[in-house]
C-alpha cells in the first residue's frame, strides 16, 4: 500500500486518480476497515497536510464555510460554529468520544455515511451544502441528494469532499437528540435533528426534521416537517408531526432496538424534540 | 499509604504478558471456524503457507491429539473432524509478526459439511437433539454416562422433588416463575494472550494471563505429556480477571506449536476473539418456585436451572456448588428442591466470571422473592424480614455458618436509604436484593521472606496480582504481624518454579489466604535463625466457614413514555469483619456493583444462531463513567472473620444482587416484571405498552 | 515506510509497513506503556496525545504521525510528575491496564478544560472504560491532577 501525502487540492486530486485509492481525513474509519480487512487499497491518499482544505469561516453572512479536514473538536470550539450553529457544536461534542473527536473531519463524517452517527443528520437539517471537486470539475451537491445509501455518497472515488457550507439563519432554531438508553457512549438508537424558524406569532415558518439510525442513511422527514409550516404547532399537531416522522422511517433490528422500538421513538422524539425547538 | 504497584502501572512500565518479547520468538494466530456446528471436510493450507513470512502451518492432524481441561478433560488444540462453535480454533499458523500470521490464518480455506446445530440448553435437550459430542461420557472426567441425554455434561440435584411439590401443592401461597440470562464477558480489558518457549521436556516457560498459575502447569502438562514440574509459569501482571483467567487459554496450544517449531511463540487475542471465542459467562434458564404460609414464611422451594456450557464443558463453572445458580444460602427453607443441568450447545464455550451462577440465581430467586411477596400482600423488605435465617440455623442446602447477619443487614440498608427525586415526569421506585456467600476457610498459598540490608524484608509471593491489590494486602498484614514499615517490605511476584504452590485467586478468598499464611509466616519468622530466608507454605481447610450478607437498595426512574431506566443510586449494605486495606475493600464494593449493573441493564453478547454478534466493544458495551450510578455503600462492622486478621470476602458480594435489585426497583415503579436479563429500555417500553 | 516523528519530545524514526497503526510503532519499538485493548478506539487503553490531542493509537495510521509530536504515558509522567503524583496518591487503578490510556486522557483533559467540573470530568474521562474500579478513584485522581494545575 502506497502513501501520498499531497499540499494542494490538485495534487490530492491527481493522487486520487489512481486505481483502488482512499482519501483519508481523520483515517478513524479507514484504520477500522483495513484492520478488519473490509478494504484493502492500493494507495492511501492523506488530506491532512492539504491547508485549503482546512479552517472555518463565514463566507458570506449568510453562510458558513466548514473545510471537509476540520475536526469535531474544531467544530466544538469555533467561536463561529457556537455563534451561528450551536447544534452542530453540541452535536460534535456527542460523538464518540475526545479521540475520536480529535481527529474525526466533518469530510469525513459524511463521506463515511455511516447512519447512526450524529452528524449526517444535523447537517441535513441545518440544510448544508457538499462541495465537490474531481476530474471532472467542481459542483455542490445538498445533502439532502449526497447520501445515497448505506455508506454510500454522491462523492465518487476520484472526487474530494473539499468543504461543507451551511446556511446561518437569523432566528432558527435548532435542538438536537440522540437518544441512547443503554450507555451514552453509544451510537444513538434514534437521532433527531430539527431546525426550524417562527414569525413573531409563533408560526413556523421553515422547519427540517432529520433522523438518524432509522434507515440506510440519515433521512429528511419532509412531510412531518411540512405538516408544521404555517402553523402554530398545538399538541395534536405535534403529535401528527412524530407519527408522520414514524411512519416515514425504515429502522432495522438491532442490539440499540427493534424496527419497532425505533419507530415508535422517532414519534416519541420527534415531538419532544420539536417542543424543545417551540421552548427555545 | 499506596498500592504497591501504584507508580509503575501508572508510568506504563508494569509488563503484562502482551508486553514481552523474547529473542528468536515467533507469533501465532489461528484461523476460527465459521460454523456453530459441521464436519470438516478439507483445509486448504496452501495460500497461507505462501504467504509472506510464514514459517510453518498446522492443523489437528500436526498436533497431539490429547484434549485438555479441568474436572472434564474434553477442550482439542485445533478442532479435530468437526468444529462446535462459531469461533473455535481450526488452524495455527506461525510467521515472524503478529501481523503476518493473522493475514495467513485468514487465507486459510476450510471446506465444511453443516450438521444441524442446538444452540439453547431447552433444545440441546430435547429428545434427538443433535450431538454436540457423539460420546461425552468418554472423556476423562466426564460425569455423563451412556443413555443419559446426549448433550447433558451433568445433573446435579439436592433434595426431594416430589416432597417439596406436595408441599408446593398445600401452599397458601405459590409463584412459579421462569427467569433467563444473557450470555456476558468477564470485560477485562486486556485480551488473553500467551508466550510459551517450549526448549525440552526438562525446560518449559509459559508467560500466560492466567491468575491460577499452579493449576494451569498441571492441565497443559497432562495435555502435552510433560511433566508439570518442569513447566515453569513465569510472573507477569495481569490486566484482570474476573474469573476469566483461571484456564489455560492458549498455552497448551502455543507449547505445542513451540514443541513444534523450535521457537518461542506468542499469542495475543485480538478483543474481537476474545468476546467470541474465549470463556464468558453461562446464559441461564431457571424455573423457580416458592410457597409460603399465610404469615409469608417459606414452606419449601425449588429451583431448576438448565445452563448453558457451550460447545466444551472444561472450563464452566462445576455448579450445583455451594451459592452457585440454583442455591438459597440467605432464607429458612424447610424444603428444598435444586436441579442444575450443565447443557453442551453449538456456541462458545463458557466459563468462571465473578461470583459464578450467583448472578443468575440470585437475579431469580430475588425476583422470585419480590413476586411472592405481591402475592402473599406484604412489603418486599418484610418477607425477608421474616425468612432471613438466624445464627445457629442451616440454610437450604443443610450447610451451617458460623453466624448470619442478614438480618442486621437488612434493616441497615433500610435506615440508610433516602428518597432521591426523579427526573419530571418519570416514574420512581425502589427495589431490594439479598445476596449472601461464604468465605471457605480453604488456604493454599506460599511465601518466601528474606531479610535484607536496612532492616527491610523482601517476600516472594507466587499468587498472581489480578488487579484487587491483594500484593498491596498482604504487604500491610505482614507489616502488622511483624512489626515492619510497610514501605520496608517488598512484595515480589514469582515463578512456580520458585515457590510450591499456590491455589490461584478466585473464590473471593485471597485475603483470607493470605491471612492464614501470614499467621504462619509470623510464627516461622519469630523462630528463625539469624537473617535467613524462610519459606512457609499453607495448604488448609480448618472447615469453619463464614458467611458474608449484601443487602442492596436501588433507586431508578423510568420515563414511562420510552421505557429509558435511570438508576439514581444503588445502596450497597456490606456484612464486614475487619477491613486491612479500606480503598482497596471499597473499590472491590463499587467496582462489584458496576458490574452487576452492566450485566442487569447494559452487556449483552447477543447471541443467535451461535454467533456472538456483540463481537466488538463498539457493539459489546461496558458501563463507562458516566453510565454508572450514584453508590451509598453502608458498613455493618462486628462480623466474625477468618484467622488472626479476622478477615472475610468482599470481591464477590456485590455483583450478584443487582439484577434483581433493579428488577424489582423496575417493578415497584412501572408494575412491569422483567424476567428477562438484559432489563433494556425497550423491554420495560413493551411491558409498559402490554399493560395499557 | 520510514515514519519519523517527535516522541516524548525526542526524535524518532522507524521502519514500518505503510499501513502500520500507531499502537503498534510504538509497542514495537519499546513504548509498550501504550496498551492495546479492545482495538476499535472504544476503551481508551491506547490512548497518546498527537498534537496536544488525545488520539485512539489503535485505529490511528502510523502515516498520519509523520512529522506530528507525540507523547506516551512514558513520557506524559515524567514531564508531568503531578499527572503520576495523582493517580498514585488517589489510586485510581486496580489492574493496570486502562491506566496509561486514563492518565494520558487526564492530561488531554487538562489541556482541553483545566477547570473541568466532576459531571465534565466524567464526560470527558467516559471513553475510558476500567472495568475493576466502578470509576470514583478514577475521577478523584483526575480531579486532583486538574486542581494541581
Amino acid at each position: 500500500m502506497l502513501i501520498s501525502s499531497p499540499t494542494s487540492v490538485e495534487g490530492a486530486l491527481e493522487e486520487l486518480g489512481n486505481e483502488n485509492t482512499l482519501a483519508v481525513g481523520g483515517g478513524t474509519s479507514i484504520a477500522l476497515m483495513l484492520k478488519n480487512r473490509l478494504i484493502e487499497p492500493d494507495r492511501l491518499v492523506l488530506l491532512n497536510k492539504v491547508p485549503t482544505l482546512s479552517g472555518i469561516d463565514e463566507r458570506t453572512s449568510a453562510t458558513v464555510r466548514i473545510g471537509a479536514t476540520s475536526t469535531l473538536l474544531e467544530l466544538m470550539h469555533s467561536p463561529l460554529v457556537n455563534a451561528a450553529l450551536p447544534m452542530l457544536s453540541f452535536a460534535s461534542s456527542r460523538v464518540g468520544n475526545p479521540r475520536v473527536r480529535s481527529v474525526a473531519t466533518i469530510g469525513g463524517a459524511i463521506i463515511h455515511g455511516d447512519p447512526r452517527q450524529d452528524l449526517p443528520p444535523v447537517l441535513l437539517s441545518l440544510g448544508a451544502t457538499a462541495h465537490i471537486v474531481g476530474p471532472s470539475g467542481e459542483r455542490d451537491v445538498p445533502l439532502s441528494e449526497f447520501f445515497l445509501g448505506f455508506m454510500e455518497s454522491a462523492a465518487g472515488e476520484d472526487e474530494l469532499v473539499t468543504e461543507v457550507t451551511v446556511p446561518r439563519v437569523a432566528g432558527q432554531r435548532t435542538h438536537y437528540t440522540r437518544f441512547t438508553p443503554g450507555s451514552e457512549d453509544d451510537y444513538p438508537t434514534v437521532g433527531v435533528a430539527i431546525a426550524m424558524t417562527l414569525d413573531s406569532e409563533g408560526t413556523v415558518r421553515d422547519a427540517r426534521i432529520a433522523l438518524g439510525g432509522v434507515d440506510s442513511t440519515a433521512i429528511l422527514a419532509t412531510e412531518a416537517a411540512a405538516l408544521l409550516v404555517g402553523h402554530r404547532p398545538s399538541d395534536e399537531l405535534i403529535a401528527a408531526a412524530g407519527q408522520s416522522a414514524a411512519e416515514g422511517a425504515n429502522p432495522s433490528d438491532d442490539q440499540r432496538g427493534s424496527e419497532s422500538y425505533k419507530r415508535a421513538m422517532v414519534d416519541v422524539w420527534t415531538r419532544r424534540t420539536i417542543s424543545a425547538c417551540l421552548a427555545g | 499509604m499506596s498500592r504497591v504497584d501504584a507508580a509503575l502501572k501508572a508510568s506504563g512500565r508494569s509488563r503484562y504478558v502482551a508486553d514481552f518479547t523474547l529473542a528468536n520468538m515467533a507469533y501465532a494466530a489461528v484461523a476460527r471456524s465459521e460454523m456453530a456446528h459441521a464436519r470438516i471436510v478439507s483445509i486448504d493450507t496452501s495460500a497461507a503457507r505462501g504467504c509472506p513470512g510464514v514459517i510453518a502451518v498446522f492443523t489437528a492432524a500436526d498436533v497431539t491429539a490429547t484434549p485438555y481441561g479441568r474436572a472434564l478433560v474434553d477442550t482439542p488444540l485445533l478442532a479435530r473432524d468437526k468444529v462446535r462453535f462459531v469461533g473455535e480454533r481450526v488452524a495455527a499458523v506461525v510467521a515472524a509478526t503478529r501481523h503476518e500470521a493473522e493475514y495467513a490464518a485468514a487465507m486459510i480455506e476450510v471446506e465444511y459439511e453443516p450438521l444441524d446445530a442446538v444452540f439453547t440448553p431447552s433444545e440441546a435437550l430435547a429428545p434427538g437433539a443433535p450431538a454436540v459430542h457423539e460420546q461425552p461420557w468418554a472423556y476423562q472426567g466426564a460425569a455423563a454416562k451412556e443413555g443419559d441425554p446426549i448433550n447433558l455434561i451433568h445433573r446435579g440435584t439436592h433434595g426431594s422433588k416430589e416432597a417439596v411439590d406436595a408441599a408446593l401443592a398445600s401452599a397458601a401461597f405459590v409463584v412459579d416463575h421462569h427467569y433467563t440470562t444473557q450470555g456476558v464477558h468477564q470485560g477485562y480489558l486486556e485480551p488473553q494472550a500467551c508466550i510459551a518457549e517450549y526448549i525440552s521436556d526438562e525446560e518449559v516457560r509459559i508467560w500466560l494471563t492466567t491468575k491460577a498459575p499452579y493449576r494451569v502447569r498441571e492441565m497443559v502438562g497432562k495435555c502435552l505429556d510433560i511433566d508439570p514440574k518442569k513447566i515453569e509459569l513465569e510472573p507477569i501482571t495481569l490486566g484482570g480477571d474476573f474469573g476469566g483467567k483461571g484456564s489455560p487459554q492458549d498455552a497448551p496450544l502455543c507449547t505445542e506449536l513451540s514443541r513444534k517449531t523450535g521457537r518461542p511463540i506468542k499469542m495475543t487475542l485480538r478483543y474481537s476473539e476474545d468476546l467470541t471465542a474465549a470463556n464468558p459467562r453461562h446464559p441461564a434458564e431457571i424455573d423457580v418456585r416458592i410457597g409460603a404460609d399465610e404469615q409469608g414464611r417459606i414452606v419449601a422451594a425449588s429451583m431448576v436451572a438448565n445452563l448453558n456450557a457451550g460447545a466444551y464443558g472444561a472450563f464452566t463453572p462445576s455448579v450445583p456448588a455451594p451459592h452457585g445458580a440454583v442455591e438459597i444460602p440467605s432464607y429458612r427453607v424447610p424444603l428444598f428442591y435444586s436441579e442444575a443441568n450443565r447443557v453442551y450447545t453449538n456456541t462458545v464455550p463458557r466459563g468462571n466470571m465473578r461470583a459464578p451462577g450467583a448472578p443468575q440465581g440470585t437475579f431469580a430467586l430475588e425476583s422470585a422473592m419480590d413476586e411472592l411477596a405481591l402475592v402473599v400482600g406484604i412489603e418486599p423488605a418484610e418477607l425477608r424480614r421474616r425468612n432471613l435465617l438466624v445464627t445457629g440455623e442451616a440454610d437450604a442446602s443443610h450447610v451451617h455458618w458460623i453466624e448470619h447477619r442478614g438480618l442486621e443487614t437488612l434493616e441497615a440498608a433500610l435506615n440508610a436509604v433516602v428518597p432521591i427525586e426523579p427526573p419530571e415526569g418519570w416514574l420512581y421506585g425502589r427495589g431490594i436484593s439479598v445476596y449472601s456467600r461464604p468465605t471457605t476457610s480453604m488456604a493454599s498459598t506460599s511465601l518466601r521472606l528474606t531479610p535484607v540490608d536496612d532492616g527491610c524484608l523482601r517476600v516472594e509471593t507466587p499468587l498472581v496480582e489480578t488487579g484487587t491489590g491483594s500484593h498491596t494486602v498482604l504487604r500491610q498484614m505482614l507489616a502488622d504481624q511483624l512489626g515492619f514499615a510497610p514501605q520496608n517490605i517488598e512484595i515480589v511476584g514469582v515463578s512456580t518454579n520458585d515457590l510450591p504452590r499456590d491455589a490461584g485467586a478466585g473464590a473471593s478468598r485471597v485475603t483470607a489466604g493470605f491471612a492464614a499464611v501470614v499467621d504462619v509466616a509470623a510464627k516461622a519468622w519469630m523462630n528463625r535463625s539469624r537473617d535467613e530466608a524462610i519459606v512457609v507454605e499453607v495448604n488448609e481447610d480448618s472447615g469453619v466457614d463464614v458467611g458474608s450478607y449484601t443487602v442492596q437498595i436501588a433507586q431508578v426512574a423510568v420515563d414511562p413514555s420510552t421505557g429509558q431506566l435511570k438508576i439514581l443510586e444503588l445502596l450497597n449494605a456490606v456484612d464486614v469483619a475487619a477491613i486491612i486495606n479500606p480503598l482497596a475493600f471499597q473499590m472491590q464494593i463499587d467496582g462489584g456493583a458496576t458490574m452487576g449493573v452492566g450485566f442487569a441493564t447494559l452487556e449483552n453478547l447477543d447471541e443467535a444462531d451461535g454467533q456472538v454478534w456483540a463481537a466488538n466493544m463498539g457493539e459489546y458495551k461496558l458501563p463507562s463513567a458516566r453510565d454508572v450510578p450514584r453508590y451509598k455503600t453502608v458498613k455493618v462492622p462486628g462480623a466474625i472473620g477468618l484467622g488472626t486478621a479476622n478477615v472475610k470476602n468482599i470481591g464477590e458480594s456485590t455483583t450478584p444482587p443487582v439484577a434483581a435489585a433493579i428488577a424489582n426497583a423496575v417493578f415497584d415503579s412501572t408494575k412491569c416484571r422483567i424476567r428477562d436479563l438484559p432489563i433494556t429500555a425497550e423491554k420495560i417500553y413493551q411491558a409498559l405498552k402490554g399493560q395499557q | 515506510m520510514n515514519v519519523k516523528m517527535t516522541l516524548n519530545g525526542e526524535p524518532f524514526s522507524a521502519e514500518t509497513p505503510s499501513d502500520s497503526l500507531l499502537v503498534d510503532v510504538l509497542r514495537l519499538n519499546g513504548f509498550t506503556g501504550t496498551k492495546e485493548g479492545c482495538g476499535v478506539g472504544v476503551c481508551g487503553a491506547c490512548t497518546v496525545i498527537v498534537n496536544e490531542v488525545p488520539v485512539a493509537s489503535c485505529i490511528y495510521l502510523a502515516a498520519l504521525a509523520q512529522g506530528q509530536d507525540v507523547w506516551t504515558v512514558e513520557g506524559l509522567t515524567t514531564k508531568d510528575p503531578a499527572l503520576l503524583d495523582a493517580f498514585v496518591e488517589k489510586e485510581g487503578m486496580q489492574c493496570g491496564i486502562c491506566t496509561p490510556g486514563q492518565v494520558v486522557s487526564a492530561y488531554a483533559l487538562g489541556i482541553e478544560n483545566p477547570k473541568a467540573s466532576e459531571s465534565e470530568i466524567r464526560e470527558f474521562m467516559a471513553g475510558n472504560l476500567c472495568r475493576c474500579t466502578g470509576y470514583v478513584t478514577i475521577t478523584e485522581s483526575v480531579r486532583t491532577y486538574l486542581a494541581s494545575k
